[in-house]
């Protein structure tokens, strides 16, 4: 039976990990992520969650634990944040290229200099181009349902997959949420079963040197597999709402405009949550917006977006993280998204928060009334 | 309708753990709350603060609480220097722990009374209460308890018996103390 | 772009950009977030606290393995005004109490004292230059009279002492044998004190209790410290010249008279027994110490009991003489085995009769004075007060005396003292200290003189080491409870809210807390190596 509780959102990870029962967990703690592996290890130390938890010393070092257990046919875990994922950048690209499969729980936190250990997207959007696939959660019930699907999705391909939330916003709030009950997740997701691993009585060889033309091949394929992975993630969340009854897709219709609305507000994450509210509140002032979120950053929904923002006017994108001298990080995956459409919006690029600048309802309801004054080729700063 | 609580505590006084005992038990009430501190790095004695939201449904809105209807102090002496009523909404109310009257906290009042406020304010000294249950030491008595009993008196929003199941979870020690300290608090409050 | 415009516009605290602000981090008064305050608490040491004289060791310890000797000789003096002497004979009741014993071995303190003591031979003492127009009468010129007279001197007061023997020092003189306080070194320290304080001396004039009224009208105050100069011979002995006090042999052998006999025995078990055993031994004769009890329970020093084991003297343990008989020539005495009796010995079976030519008695000492009803003015001091005991005692029992008539005087507020704390707490323990910050070392020992060579004169039996030698000693010194601005809470504060007064004097602080700044975490006090650092309420 599927139970309802309240959570921190650290420790509503750390359930929905535990029901994926991983036999391995590395990781290195770092604010705001300690909760999560801190929660793994009392439930390991109980015998409630039957793993090996490895300590290590360094983020580098936990990545490289999990990569020996999963070669080795482990279903494992690994969580970081900030500077700790920055730490980890040289083995995600290997992770990837090897092929292996893996779910990662990032809470996302600026990176220095300055000093900041608040919410802040640029740390695993700056690792948009390691192979990996991102998913972006807006709450934690969301958060745990997705590493679940997550898992699933990720043994099938033979990728890895991190999985983003919000630091403190998400991490360190206490909320209701349902756990899933043990017999069903077991039932949607069965043991792992490596199709290849390191086994000394059947020997291979994992990622040695490959000549240009077979690197080149290689990659093509690899291309090949995200492009496949839209379609997989797809199915995996169709599998889990007839499950579990709770509705996910990689882009997400939130909030409904009137039928004229020629206006979408976009963003990822847990700010999904206050445009919710601000949306609800303008909508009394008649002014009618629809907003969309954005759960899957890689591989990136082309068709599912320029589909759901096909006739809009406007897309106003809100950012968390920027690729400093473009702009919003976001706002390119946009941009590059609706190129095709024969009547492209105006892409309004807005970098609403860095380094966990507090966004309320109203600093989004007042983007949407202004938005005749926001610029169309600049990036907006407030 | 959502109610918002604000409490004000100094790291280690227990301000964020109260904030969750509180959720958890608008939980046990079948409701839908969040709980979440100012979020930092954890520091004893620095000035926190920690938020409640309660509501029937689930809450979507995720920034700091800016306007409570309930504003809980934990160390009278903050509001020296922490605008603890900012936001505070009309009909509201403020509760601090002191042993000092009500009248004798300005808030902008001019007489030593706090009829011209647009709120209500409600002292009660809970470092006494924590203490003649034993709870910490008189440098540092560990309030979080009974501060939920007087905030569960004055504001309705929650019954003692619902605090006094959420409290196994939070408090790994004295766990009976404490539910008597919140008893205790929750009959003295507002007297 | 010329990007020294930042420079300005950072010092102008104008927004530049740039992640650097125009300030420190200390406008950040993270003060405020305090509960507790960490304080400087110094703490007795456990060596203050057992030493009689309460001298401040650690601070003296502090200059002295600084090199600076004479500074650390002031402090020692301002307690302890013979070190010379004391850091011969006292048995070391701060080594005792050494917290350093349960790291590796105690300090070497009394090596110390002694080594600061020599040097000060040859420095006298600064002597005092007040005059409050009082006089002083003392009975008695050993440790505690001479105490008396310093203490009382220092604070302006005239001082006359009434010896009766033919030079001062008392039992130092007449009692301690040379082997343990070579008399080049007891004349020049008291030499020393009578010059620098000016203290009037009147040897070979001894007081008879007739006297003491006059001498209670013609001085404003008048302490008697005869002492106790007379071993008491058992009741029950024959009163016969071959039977003598322990006391009254030592003084012979101080005066270098002839002694008389051969075969000498000697009951008792206390310092006087093995003085008067090793001196006789020294002068060829055959000697025989008997106790009744067993060695372990003898109240001699340890270290003597050792040395006059390691020089050959028999002793006869758990034996008590049951009957004398005096001959002509020899003296016969029957042996017999102790008998606990309860608390009591008393004669078991009979064990043998052995001869001697003398019998010695080391049983007990009693003063050699008439002095009985003496007026309310007359101060008692030393072992005539408080009955034998150390030399220490006798100094801090002088000094007692001393205060007490300065106190008659109204003179007592600016007395010199030890800066030691003396509030009423207990001494810390080597638990409230931090050992990981300390290395064991092996203690400074004095070397001695082989056995062999002692029996043969009365040279020093320990061997002196110098300043310079005992250097390594005084870094051994933990000096506990007493803040050495080591600088250990310095490197630990994460919040650069302490600073060390290196110069400090002794108004100040030698470490200084940053207020404004200390968020309360308590890690000083948490590292303390000298447990000197307490947090309390901040209000």
């Amino acid at each position: 039976m599927e139970k309802s509780a309240i959570l921190l959102g650290s420790e509503a990870i750390a359930h929905g990990v535990k029901l994926c029962r991983p036999q391995v967990i590395s990781a290195y703690p770092i604010t705001p992520q300690t909760h999560i592996i801190e929660t793994l290890s009392e439930m390991v130390d109980r015998g409630e969650l039957e793993s090996q938890y490895i300590k290590v010393e360094s983020e580098m070092s936990a990545i490289a634990a999990v990569l020996g257990s999963v070669s080795a046919g482990s279903r494992s875990f690994t969580a970081s944040s900030s500077q700790g994922l920055a730490m980890m950048h040289e083995l995600l690209h290997w992770y990837a290229g090897a092929r292996l499969p893996l779910v990662l729980v990032n809470a996302n936190r600026a990176l220095g200099a300055p000093w900041n250990i608040w919410s802040d997207q640029s740390d695993s959007f700056s690792q948009r181009d390691t192979g990996w696939l991102q998913i972006y959660c807006e709450t934690s019930q969301e958060a745990l349902d997705t590493i679940i699907m997550a898992y699933k999705a990720s043994e099938q391909l033979m990728l890895p997959i991190m999985v983003m939330i919000d630091g403190f916003i998400l991490s360190h709030t206490m909320e209701r949420l349902m756990i899933p009950a043990q017999e069903m997740v077991d039932d949607f997701l069965p043991p792992y079963k490596a199709p290849y691993q390191l086994d000394p009585g059947n020997p291979l060889t994992f990622g040695g040197a490959a000549q240009p033309d077979l690197f080149y091949e290689l990659k093509k394929a690899y291309s090949a597999t995200m492009q496949e992975a839209l379609g997989l993630i797809d199915q995996v969340q169709t599998e889990f709402a007839r499950k579990f009854e709770r509705h996910y897709s990689a882009v997400m219709h939130c909030q409904e405009g009137d039928k004229n609305s020629d206006t979408a507000i976009i963003c990822c994450g847990a700010m999904t949550g206050t445009a919710r509210v601000a949306v609800e509140n303008l909508s009394q002032t008649e002014i009618a917006v629809d907003l969309f979120k954005l759960r899957l950053l890689r591989p990136f929904p082309t068709t599912d977006l320029a589909a759901a923002l096909k006739g809009k006017k406007r897309v106003i994108v809100l950012n968390r993280a920027c690729s400093y001298g473009v702009g919003g990080t976001l706002s390119q995956e946009i941009r590059t998204a609706l190129y095709h459409l024969p009547d492209r919006p105006i892409i309004n690029d807005v970098m609403i928060s860095l380094g966990g600048k507090e966004v309320f309802p109203e600093t989004i309801s007042d983007i949407i009334k202004n938005r005749e004054q926001l610029s169309e080729t600049e990036c907006n700063w407030l | 309708m959502m109610q918002e609580i604000r409490f004000h505590g100094r790291g280690g006084q227990g301000a964020v753990i109260a904030s969750k005992i509180m959720a958890q038990a608008l939980f046990f009430e079948d409701r839908y709350a969040q709980a979440f501190p100012t979020f930092g790095a954890e520091r004893r004695g620095a000035p926190v603060a920690a938020f409640v939201r309660a509501d029937d449904h689930f809450i979507n809105v995720r920034s700091r609480v800016t306007t409570p209807d309930f504003v809980v102090v934990m160390a009278a002496r903050m509001i020296e220097s922490v605008p603890v009523t900012d936001g505070l909404k009309e009909g509201g109310l403020i509760l601090i722990n002191s042993d000092l009257k009500a009248a004798k906290f300005n808030f902008g009042n001019t007489a030593s009374t706090t009829a011209g406020l647009p709120f209500r304010v409600v002292t009660i000294n809970l470092n006494r209460i924590a203490l003649k249950f034993g709870l910490g030491t008189e440098i540092m008595p560990l309030i979080n308890a009974p501060v939920l009993g007087a905030l569960a008196k004055v504001s309705g929003l929650v019954k003692p018996e619902s605090l006094i199941r959420a409290l196994p979870d939070f408090i790994p020690a004295r766990l009976k103390d404490n539910e008597k300290a919140l008893l205790a608090a929750y009959e003295k409050a507002g007297e | 772009m010329n990007n020294l415009k930042y420079i300005s516009a950072i010092r102008n605290g104008d927004f530049t950009g740039l992640p650097i602000a125009g300030s420190s981090t200390a406008v950040n008064m993270t003060g405020n977030w305090k509960f507790f305050r960490p304080l400087l608490k110094p703490k007795k040491a456990p060596c203050f606290e057992a030493c009689p004289l309460h001298i401040g060791i650690s601070d003296y310890i502090k200059e002295f393995a600084a090199g600076n000797h004479l500074a650390a000789l002031e402090i020692l003096r301002l307690s302890n005004p013979m070190p010379a002497i004391t850091g011969r004979v006292c048995p070391n009741f701060c080594q005792s109490a050494c917290n350093r014993t349960d790291f590796d071995e105690a300090l070497q303190i009394g090596n110390l004292e002694r080594a600061l003591g020599d040097f000060g031979l040859d420095h006298p003492h600064p002597g005092n230059d007040k005059d409050e127009n009082k006089t002083a009468a003392i009975i008695g010129s050993g440790p505690a009279g001479l105490a008396a007279a310093i203490f009382l001197t220092r604070a302006g007061v005239k001082v006359t002492i009434f010896e009766q023997n033919t030079a001062p020092g008392g039992l130092l003189r007449y009692g301690i044998p040379a082997y343990r306080l070579p008399r080049p070194i007891l004349d020049q320290e008291i030499d020393n004190i009578i010059e620098s304080y000016k203290i009037e001396l009147k040897c070979n004039h001894r007081i008879e209790s007739a006297q003491l009224k006059k001498l209670t009208a013609e001085y404003d105050v008048l302490i008697a410290a005869p002492g106790l100069s007379r071993s008491s011979i058992p009741a029950q002995w024959p009163d016969i010249p071959k039977i003598k006090g322990a006391l009254d042999l030592l003084a012979a052998i101080s005066r270098n008279e002839t002694i008389p006999g051969q075969n000498f025995v000697i009951i008792g078990g206390g310092n006087a027994a093995l003085d008067t055993a090793r001196s006789l031994k020294r002068l060829g004769k055959t000697v025989k110490i008997i106790y009744r009890r067993t060695r372990a329970e003898m109240p001699a020093y340890p270290d003597e009991i050792m040395e006059a084991l390691e020089e050959g003297l028999q002793i006869q343990e758990e034996v008590v003489v049951a009957k004398v008989a005096g001959t002509g020539d020899a003296l016969n005495l029957d042996l017999h085995h102790s008998r606990k009796d309860g608390k009591q010995i008393t004669a078991g079976d009979f064990l043998e009769t052995i001869t001697c030519d003398f019998l010695i008695a080391a049983t007990g000492q009693e003063s050699g004075t008439d002095f009985k009803d003496y007026s309310p003015e007359l101060l008692p001091a030393g072992d005539f007060a408080h009955g034998a005991a150390s030399v220490a005692e006798a100094l801090a029992s002088g000094r007692k005396a001393a205060e007490s008539a300065l106190e008659k005087f109204g003179l007592l507020a600016d007395y010199p003292v030890s800066n030691q704390t003396t509030e009423e707490s207990a001494p810390i323990t080597c638990t409230q200290l931090h050992l990981n910050y300390y290395v064991k070392k092996p203690a400074g020992k004095t070397p001695q003189l082989e056995a062999a060579a002692r029996n043969k004169n009365f040279s020093e039996v320990n061997l002196s080491l110098t300043l310079d030698q005992l250097a390594d000693e005084a870094e051994r010194c933990f000096h506990c409870g007493s803040c050495t601005t080591c600088g250990i809470c310095w490197f630990f504060c994460p919040d650069v809210a302490i600073a060390i007064n290196h110069d400090s004097h002794e108004a100040e602080s030698p470490i200084l807390f940053d207020y404004d700044h200390c968020k309360g975490c308590g890690q000083c006090a948490e590292v303390c190596p000298r447990g000197v650092i307490e947090m309390e309420e901040d209000l």
